[in-house]
């Protein structure tokens, strides 16, 4: 372990303060031995760096899927004073909402004979990749709607129904969104882009429950096993990312109008409290409104494209939830013995609130939130719950997903996207890209094992598992 | 063309070198297009625009800001540049043609370009700097 380092349990380590000059709280994050080989020092300078932010409380924390990132580490948590913390898009990163839903079908494998073209109409449904545009031809006012109304503007047009937005977190819609912070051109870039999932790690499979853990969790959430499901894995498109870059200039003059110090620009940022951090705050809502949209929108087209070749009806296809990894929210938790109001930055991680939380819906109230891990292109990704122990400990956040060992250009010299496609094609997976240089960046080999990162916030207890899925068919971006 | 890609493994690190400040400009323009699309593009549109900046980093992080709007926007594969770069500003016309899913698709999204690392130095007769796409 690099020095400095202080373990403090089987799969928790501490970076104290002192580690680097100017921190304020600690640094705490959660690994295995087995993922210790993979951690980058450039990560653990990033978490340290977070542990120097204004107003930040008890810790700068980091999940198993740690690795560098932009500002903060991806895998990044943090919790801020609302009324003297700041607000950073480095926390949030540049894919705002970025996030994952999972949909269940009354499918089994079986029914899938017809798997490639299924696929093949996903493929043309749904657009994917650099420079593909969508169908859909917004106005103005559509788009304002969007960003203001998040999932509930995609359902009022007729992409879904009303139970899709129960189980979304924040029931698909910040409402704090402020469109006023979001410029012409970011809108511009959102425009063309509504409905289509983007490249990189981004994804939509079709899956199976392979296992169930939980079985009263799993039956409160609709999953079985043996059952067909589709997963989505996308964001707020060029209009996320729009807004960060355009937020970022700003937020670099208002570190030095409002004095604070900090040891990396990337973690430009304002006070909560200020006109820019008020900006940011509004446009990034409003963001990640047009993200909970997007997937809303290419719900429906997954359930346009099953009903016709599958013979299921549209209400057959259920949401299970819809959760944001790249998101920071004003919440209130309980902060030795008080209620607080702070604001959580969610760079990488997903929120986890256990039972009882008034922010889970109705219906899993009494299991807690549900969480769901995508793995990468050809391994297992899972579905967990919230708990008390997020709650306690980690401002009610867990992982987000597996996390990559290999860069772009090591992926693709050691693997060739063809021979992953027989590989895979071998294990029954058949995988759609445009490029096969997509499939060997996103290999499952330039990723941690997604069991391993799970393994850990289940033995610790910052949520537990429920069930896990395994790929059939992948379309990557 | 002098750029490399240097080993990162969340993002996109380009190492970019130039005999002068518009060598680097041109060399960072064609770096981002060849990480966002494949295959060649010729020269048949032009766009023009202005950046402003206190240091030659924010205007070599405008312009590909810049660049990478206007490619998304405009749905351009961009190959050509010509700069005028004066202390605070560069204009610039960027020159290339529609984007062909089956001639340029198959490149890496690029959400945003990252301030990790980004210096321009001045090294014995050349200019030099990493530059982070965000990925």
């Amino acid at each position: 372990m690099i020095e400095g380092v202080v373990r403090k349990g089987e799969y928790e380590w501490e970076l104290p303060v002192g580690f680097i000059p100017g921190m304020h709280v600690p640094g705490r994050f959660f690994l295995s031995d087995e993922l210790t080989k993979t951690l980058e020092e450039g990560a653990l300078q990033q978490l340290a760096h977070v542990a120097t932010m204004p107003g930040i409380i008890h810790n700068s924390l980091a999940m198993p899927d740690i690795h560098w990132g932009y500002g903060f580490p991806i895998g990044g948590v943090a919790a801020f004073e609302y009324e003297t913390g700041v607000i950073s898009p480095g926390g949030v990163g540049f894919d705002i909402n970025c996030g994952v839903r999972l949909l269940t079908t009354p499918l089994k494998p079986s029914d899938l004979a017809q798997k490639k073209e299924i696929l093949d109409n996903l493929f043309d449904a749904v657009p994917v990749g650099v420079g593909a545009r969508s169908s859909l031809r917004l106005s103005e006012k559509q788009l304002e709607k969007m960003m203001t109304d998040g999932a509930r503007f995609a359902v009022a047009e007729g992409y879904g129904n009303s139970d899709d937005i129960t189980h979304c977190e924040e029931q698909g819609r910040m409402k704090e969104a402020d469109p006023a912070h979001v410029s012409r051109k970011a809108r511009s870039r959102g425009v063309p882009q509504s409905g289509t999932l983007g490249a990189g790690n981004h994804f939509l499979e079709i899956q199976v429950v392979e296992e169930i853990y939980d079985e009263e969790a799993a039956r409160t959430f609709g999953v079985e096993q043996g059952q067909v499901c589709m997963m989505v894995h996308c964001g707020s498109r060029g209009l996320g990312h729009q807004v960060c870059t355009d937020h970022l200039q700003v937020l670099e003059h208002a570190v030095s109008k409002y004095h604070i110090q900090l040891p990396d620009k990337q973690l430009a940022c304002a006070p909560l409290t200020s006109p820019e951090g008020k900006a940011y705050f509004g446009g990034m809502a409003a963001a990640a409104n047009y993200a909970w949209a997007n997937r809303q929108i290419i719900t429906h087209q997954i359930r346009s494209v099953l009903t016709r070749m599958s013979g299921i009806g549209y209400d057959d296809i259920r949401l299970v939830y819809d959760v944001a990894h790249n998101v920071a929210k004003i919440e209130e938790h309980e902060i030795d013995g008080k209620t607080r109001k702070v604001c959580v930055h969610r760079k990488g991680a997903t929120r986890a609130f256990g039972p009882k939380c008034p922010d889970v819906p109705a219906d899993y109230t009494h299991v807690g939130q549900p969480v769901i891990i995508p793995g990468s292109m050809g391994s297992s990704s899972y579905l967990l719950k919230g708990t008390d122990v997020a709650m306690n400990r980690t401002f009610g956040s867990t992982c987000h997903g597996a996390g990559r060992v290999l860069s772009r250009s090591q992926a693709k010299k050691k693997i060739q996207g063809k021979n992953i496609r027989e590989t895979l094609g071998r294990a029954g997976i058949m995988v759609k890209a445009p490029h096969d240089g997509a499939i060997a960046e996103e290999a499952p080999d330039a990723y941690k094992s997604s069991s391993e990162v799970v393994s850990v916030v289940h033995n610790l207890g910052l949520s537990r598992l429920v069930a896990r899925l395994e790929p059939l068919g992948v379309i990557k971006g | 063309m002098s750029f490399e890609e240097r080993d990162h493994t969340a993002d996109i690190l380009m190492h970019i070198r130039a005999a002068d400040t518009i060598g680097l400009f041109t060399d960072a323009g064609h770096a981002l297009m060849k990480t966002m699309y494949r295959g060649p593009a010729r020269p048949i549109e032009e766009v023009s625009v202005t950046i402003t900046g206190q240091s030659l980093e924010h205007l070599l992080h405008g312009f590909l800001s810049e660049l990478l709007f206007e490619s998304e926007v405009q749905n351009i594969v961009f190959c050509e540049f010509e700069f005028q770069i004066r202390e605070g500003e560069v204009r610039a016309i960027l020159r290339g043609e529609p984007f062909d899913p089956a001639i340029h698709g198959g490149g890496t999204e690029v959400k945003g370009i990252s301030w990790y690392g980004l210096s321009i130095r001045q090294e014995q007769n050349e200019y030099a700097c990493d530059v982070l796409f965000d990925v």
